[in-house]
């Protein structure tokens, strides 16, 4: 599915309808879980998408369950002030940096994973190892792999990772310039990527 | 001149164009001497033009199974919309939007019983007399008492408890619209928002149980909400009349 970046960095569902998700979300919030199933499908590609980068692809599944069942329960909160997707992509973001760990550990994991970042930015790799940027990912460490599936992926800037993550910009800054050199060791090389 | 490894640390925000101008010309300067640099730079543009172009993909299996499921657990302790604002829902929506733990409702239950409290006192004062306690509200016909279960310990449902207490309940209503015209209006006023006060959680108690109908905890609190109402009607149907 096709998608388009907005203002704020983050990028909307082209396919899916503002009209019929607002009237979907009203029949939804007053209990009609039939209209829940039609956001369910027109929205799960990019939860689960979202949720694969963030927490791997193991866990992706449960915690898109976990994401729909959580805006279930908020639904009522949904003023449609913003579309649908984007609504429920920032409720996703919120729910999937909120399954790994309390937060008064995230920072000290993001930080602790400094050394393993640049073993992976240094590591020399197999040209038989090369691989696609989704099984790339999977590879980096937890912390890394979230600041870069924000800032590069999803569109965030420094500033609102930082204030997602609990983190510094600087830190931000660094995890994500370490995420991209790990990455281009797994990755083609420009005119031989298929 | 710096050292490689901080032209390095500065290539990742040259790519997104974050440097300073300063910063950014001598970094520049760097890059038209240093070909390590140089395909640096060009990596990097490259992890971020792909990362930009990463497609949308699809959970491999369907996962609205177990999402409708964790809905339908979700309805214990939830009241269906149409309970509070009067909307009808079709038969296998599932209720949702206003929900009550069992403390919110134990918490809802103590104002309950402040409310009617106050106003079977102030009726009873009108009256002349001492208010019933609780126990003793019994209008004809009424004789349970708030246990939630039956003989048999089975949770009593919604239904059952509504047509234990309909009897009673529309004979007391009955005795309080003769009586109305021969009240005086800031008594029907203190009765009827009473009343209002009483219906609006029994509702909220009966669709919770509607949610939940194994749980004894909210047999017992329909029950208790609906000796409530019998207890208020009854404080106004002893009211003396106007001649």
């Amino acid at each position: 599915m096709s998608v388009a970046p907005v203002a704020a960095g983050i990028r909307l569902v082209a396919q899916s309808s503002p009209d019929g998700d607002r009237a979907d979300a009203a029949a939804a919030a007053a209990g009609d879980s039939a209209a829940y199933e039609r956001l369910y499908r027109r929205h799960v590609g990019r939860i689960w998408t979202l949720a694969s980068r963030i927490v791997g692809a193991d866990e992706a599944d449960d915690a898109t369950q976990e994401i729909f069942v959580r805006a279930w329960q908020k639904l009522d909160r949904f003023r449609g002030e913003s579309s649908f997707g984007t609504w429920l992509y920032r409720l996703g973001v919120n729910v999937l940096l909120g399954r790994r760990s309390a937060d008064a550990t995230r920072h000290a994991r993001i930080v602790s994973d400094e050394p393993a970042i640049a073993r992976h930015a240094t590591a020399p790799v197999r040209v038989d190892l090369r691989m696609d940027m989704d099984a790339a990912l999977e590879r980096l460490p937890h912390g890394a792999r979230q600041v870069f599936v924000l800032h590069d992926v999803e569109g965030y800037t420094h500033e609102e990772i930082g204030e997602l993550l609990e983190v510094t910009t600087g830190t931000s800054k660094s995890q994500l310039h370490r995420a991209r050199m790990a990455l281009r060791t797994y990755l083609e090389p420009d005119g031989r990527h298929a | 001149m710096a050292a490689m490894h901080e032209w390095t640390e500065m290539l990742s925000e040259y790519v997104d164009s974050g440097l300073e101008p300063a910063s950014r010309q001598a970094l520049e300067a760097h890059l038209a001497a240093c070909d390590d640099c140089r395909a640096t730079v060009a990596d990097l543009q490259h992890v971020v033009r792909h990362a930009a172009a990463l497609p949308e993909r699809q959970p491999p299996r369907d996962l609205w199974a177990g999402i409708a499921e964790r809905i339908a657990a979700d309805r214990t302790m939830q009241s269906p919309a149409r309970h509070v604002a009067g909307r009808a829902i079709a038969p296998g929506r599932i209720g949702r939007v206003f929900r009550f733990t069992a403390s919110q409702l134990a918490v809802a239950a103590s104002a309950l019983i402040l409310v009617t409290a106050t106003a079977v006192w102030l009726l009873a004062a009108r009256s002349g007399g001492a208010p019933a306690p609780v126990a003793e509200a019994e209008a004809p016909g009424l004789r349970f008492a708030s246990t939630g279960v039956d003989a048999s310990g089975v949770v009593l449902t919604a239904a059952v408890v509504q047509a234990r207490y309909a009897e009673p309940i529309a004979a007391l209503e009955q005795a309080l619209a003769e009586a109305r015209g021969h009240l005086d209006p800031e008594t029907i006023a203190v009765v009827e928002q009473s009343l209002a006060t009483v219906d609006t959680a029994l509702e909220e108690a009966r669709a919770a149980l509607e949610a939940d109908p194994g749980s004894r905890f909210l047999s017992r609190h329909f029950e208790n909400t609906m000796q409530r109402k019998v207890e208020l009607l009854r404080s106004a149907s002893r009211l003396p009349l106007r001649t």
